[in-house]
């Protein structure tokens, strides 16, 4: 009797780790709340873990459960994947790490030898991983995308995507849908053509390419004059969210190339700083919706697609939320990009308005010169690639924001060189771009703060300020806390009804990636990237 | 392959913005060199030149900048591996900026005549109790900043103001804090480190010390200068003493 069951929870036990990831999983990851399967938590990208066994009532007793220590000091941007008990995660700049996710212990590694010297803009980082059967996708650094065997950490096949020497680069967390992994290339400061491209999930050809700056005869090249198109920036560095009623992918693009010198590529620069929707088969475009045409302060559209659907002005709709760069908060509609609410979240004096389309009122005398501009918000943006949340549960939107914060954008030379930096001036201003503790700023120069917003009027709910500024991500759970960590190197859990502390730790390094939760064992945990380690906390047993 | 790269780009660069002889003999427009000053470098290096979050540039000595081809390059460029951005300045404001900064490292400067060292350092730490506070070569208190290469980072006539002056707008780096436990007690110190729950800072028994803020029931940082003025309790020829003792502080080599 009591071998029979051994055999019976032996077999239980491991039978689910023999499963494949199949798309129909990553389809209906929200019914898999002990999973992490794509990197936004969902297709929806919500970050929102249905797990509640940690409570606003029981959050303070949580404690470290397990480290694992990086090798690197560059920084730690990635968000893990949990699948039956197995964390993956990326170590940067391009290595592959999977663990037991209740110990923290190794199963295997993998490491990427990079082809030389890379040029980046801001980091040799990476984001993390997709997966898709027992199949493992890596963006790598150096331009290739790797497949990886999840069970063994075995190369399965490399797919050259991009040319590193011509500034191109790969930082993101893929995007698995149906069978192809989809990635787009980090390089807006080098003047590169973006594009957003899909390959099959088991051979690594590519399947379709949309370029993001359009070319001579395609929709939107009007928007370009002379040759400037071709070196027009429109970078994809972010995971976009899949919407797989419409079957149109939800991406945002990059800033236009050079950045802070716009007098060199007059028109609106489409599709950059805008959000496209692309149909998953085909690559082509549905629709698409620019927050700043003709942008000249780098405040491109990488921030996580949120899809809601809720009732808009009375009736069902199918919404995307967009906290962007810019400051703006935005509602549109995602069957067709329709602009339904624009409502700034920080200070900023660009924007005198908006159009009934949407597009902005550019206050006049924003655009850089070659003396300064000061413009809120600042290059860093009003938030930036850090993952916003979205919990049902109550309904808010809750992001990390530089608040009432300046840049002094300088115009200066834009002469392209092919692979280097191509950003057309300069930025001067008052806040620390790397974690500070010693001359941390005042208010008054602007300060990071986690805000709740309420989705359906972009108004403030509540927020938190913090001493320094703050890259975390955001994670809330049905649990009804809100998770992030911050520059001082705090990782926090608050109420996500009034933003109350319940439990905060110090761990001693910049926190600058998106929180997971899963569960092992019947066992809720909550990861995140910290300093150069995986830290994971659950509640006192 | 990569330093040669590098020096193909120093070349180049040089060949595109190092001033021409004409502009090299411009006249300096020391109110053209201030004004670059304050609209491109004092939000980092001070009004004075003093540091703050960039680092104090009065002393003369530059770590990058030491030749004015290094100083052109590293105000273009930037700073690898540092804060320091580029400026896109043209050869003719280079040329103005470079002599402001030149103008701010003054340490070549004689101690107002008839300073002597000797008695300086006797009233340094004698009757003016400056080791109540700062500390030189090891000795004395570690509250204030130490100036075992005060000599070194501000000429005289900087040295003499310092003295002088009170209640002076000091730099977030060297703010002082004052906090009130919630049994009264009151802690001073030098403040080396803040959050948003906390503070540490140097008291002034020379403890290190870590607050939690929320357990307080007073906290404020006090952002001027807690040094007394010795306008008035010095004879001239004693403050010219201090200054020349002061100024021969220039640290470790």
């Amino acid at each position: 009797m009591k071998r029979a069951f051994a055999v019976v929870s032996w077999l239980s036990c491991w039978l689910p780790l023999g499963a494949q990831v199949s798309y129909d999983r990553l389809l209906h990851a929200d019914r898999e709340p002990q999973n992490w399967l794509t990197y936004s938590g969902s297709y929806k990208s919500w970050r929102y873990s249905p797990l509640d066994q940690i409570r606003t009532g029981n959050a303070k007793s949580l404690e470290l459960k397990w480290v694992y220590q990086l090798d690197t000091t560059d920084k730690f941007e990635a968000t893990p994947l949990v699948v039956d008990g197995v964390m993956y995660f990326s170590e940067p700049p391009s290595d592959v790490i999977a663990v037991d996710a209740k110990t923290g212990r190794a199963f295997w590694t993998y490491r990427y030898t990079l082809a030389g010297n890379v040029a980046v803009c801001c980091g040799r980082v990476n984001r993390g991983l997709a997966i898709l059967g027992d199949t493992l996708f890596l963006a790598a650094l150096d331009g290739n995308l790797v497949a990886l065997d999840a069970k063994t950490g075995k190369e399965l096949w490399k797919a050259r995507v991009v040319d590193p020497k011509l500034g191109y680069t790969l930082t993101m967390a893929p995007l698995v849908v149906k069978d192809k992994v989809i990635i787009g290339p980090a390089g807006g400061e080098y003047g590169i053509r973006g594009f957003l491209a899909a390959f099959d999930a088991h051979t690594g050809k590519e399947v379709w390419r949309f370029h993001t700056i359009p070319g001579p005869g395609e929709a939107g090249h009007e928007t370009w004059s002379g040759d400037a198109w071709q070196r027009g920036g429109g970078s994809v560095w972010l995971t976009g969210s899949y919407d797989p009623e419409l079957n149109l992918i939800i991406q945002g693009v990059g800033n236009p190339s050079p950045d802070w010198n716009a007098t060199v590529r007059p028109g609106d620069n489409l599709y950059t700083t805008s959000v496209i929707a692309l149909d998953a088969d085909t690559g082509k475009l549905k629709w698409h919706f620019q927050f700043v045409p003709h942008d000249a302060w780098d405040w491109d559209a990488m921030q996580t697609p949120v899809m809601v659907d809720a009732e808009w002005q009375g009736r069902p709709r199918k919404l995307l939320y967009w906290a962007h760069r810019d400051g703006v908060f935005y509602v549109l509609d995602r069957t067709n990009g329709k602009f339904l609410l624009g409502k700034p979240f920080v200070k900023l004096n660009w924007l005198a308005g908006f159009d009934e389309g949407g597009r902005p009122r550019v206050q006049p005398n924003s655009l850089p010169t070659k003396e300064g501009t000061l413009i809120y918000p600042g290059v860093q943006g009003g938030t930036n690639w850090y993952a916003p949340s979205y919990s049902p549960r109550t309904g808010l939107f809750y992001l990390s924001v530089w608040a009432d914060y300046y840049s002094v954008y300088v115009e200066g030379a834009a002469d392209y060189v092919a692979g280097r930096i191509f950003n057309g001036g300069n930025i001067r201003q008052p806040l620390a771009f790397n974690r500070n503790t010693t001359l941390f700023p005042n208010e008054q120069q602007g300060y990071g703060a986690l805000k709740a917003i309420n989705p359906k009027t972009g108004e403030m709910v509540w927020q938190v300020k913090f001493a320094d500024l703050t890259e975390g991500g955001v994670l809330s759970t049905a649990g009804d806390v809100v998770f992030t960590g911050n520059r001082e190197g705090y990782f926090h859990a608050f109420d996500a009804g009034d933003g109350k502390l319940l439990w905060k730790v110090s761990l001693g390094g910049y926190i600058a990636a998106g929180p997971v939760s899963y569960s092992v064992d019947g066992r809720q945990y909550v990861a995140v990237a910290a300093g150069h380690g995986m830290f994971v906390f659950g509640l006192r047993e | 392959m990569r330093s040669s790269g590098i020096a193909v780009l120093l070349a180049s660069w040089a060949w595109a913005q190092a001033p021409t002889e004409s502009q090299v003999n411009t006249r300096i427009d020391p109110e053209l060199g201030r004004k670059l000053w304050s609209a491109n470098c004092a939000v980092c290096h001070g009004a004075e030149g003093k540091g703050g979050r960039g680092p104090d540039l009065t002393s003369g000595k530059f770590r990058h900048g030491g030749t004015d081809d290094d100083f052109y390059w590293a105000v273009r460029n930037g700073i690898p591996g540092t804060e320091m951005p580029g400026f896109p300045l043209g050869g003719m404001e280079s040329v103005q900026l470079l002599a402001h900064v030149r103008a701010l490292g003054r340490s070549a400067m004689p101690p107002p005549p008839g300073g002597d060292v000797a008695r300086g350092r006797g009233l340094f730490a004698g009757s003016a109790e400056c080791t109540r506070c700062h500390r030189v070569g090891g000795m004395g208190s570690r509250i204030g900043p130490d100036l075992s290469d005060a000599g070194a980072r501000m000429p005289p006539s900087d040295l003499l103001a310092a003295l002088l002056r009170r209640g002076e707008s000091v730099l977030p780096a060297q703010w002082y804090v004052r906090a009130v436990t919630r049994d009264g007690r009151i802690i001073t110190g030098r403040r080396l480190n803040e959050d948003t729950y906390s503070v540490q800072l140097i008291d002034a028994q020379e403890q290190l010390v870590s607050l939690v803020k929320e357990e307080l029931k007073e906290y404020e940082p006090i952002k001027k200068s807690p040094m007394p003025s010795y306008e008035g309790k010095f004879t001239r020829e004693q403050l010219g003493d201090l200054v020349a003792y002061l100024a021969s502080l220039k640290g470790t080599p």
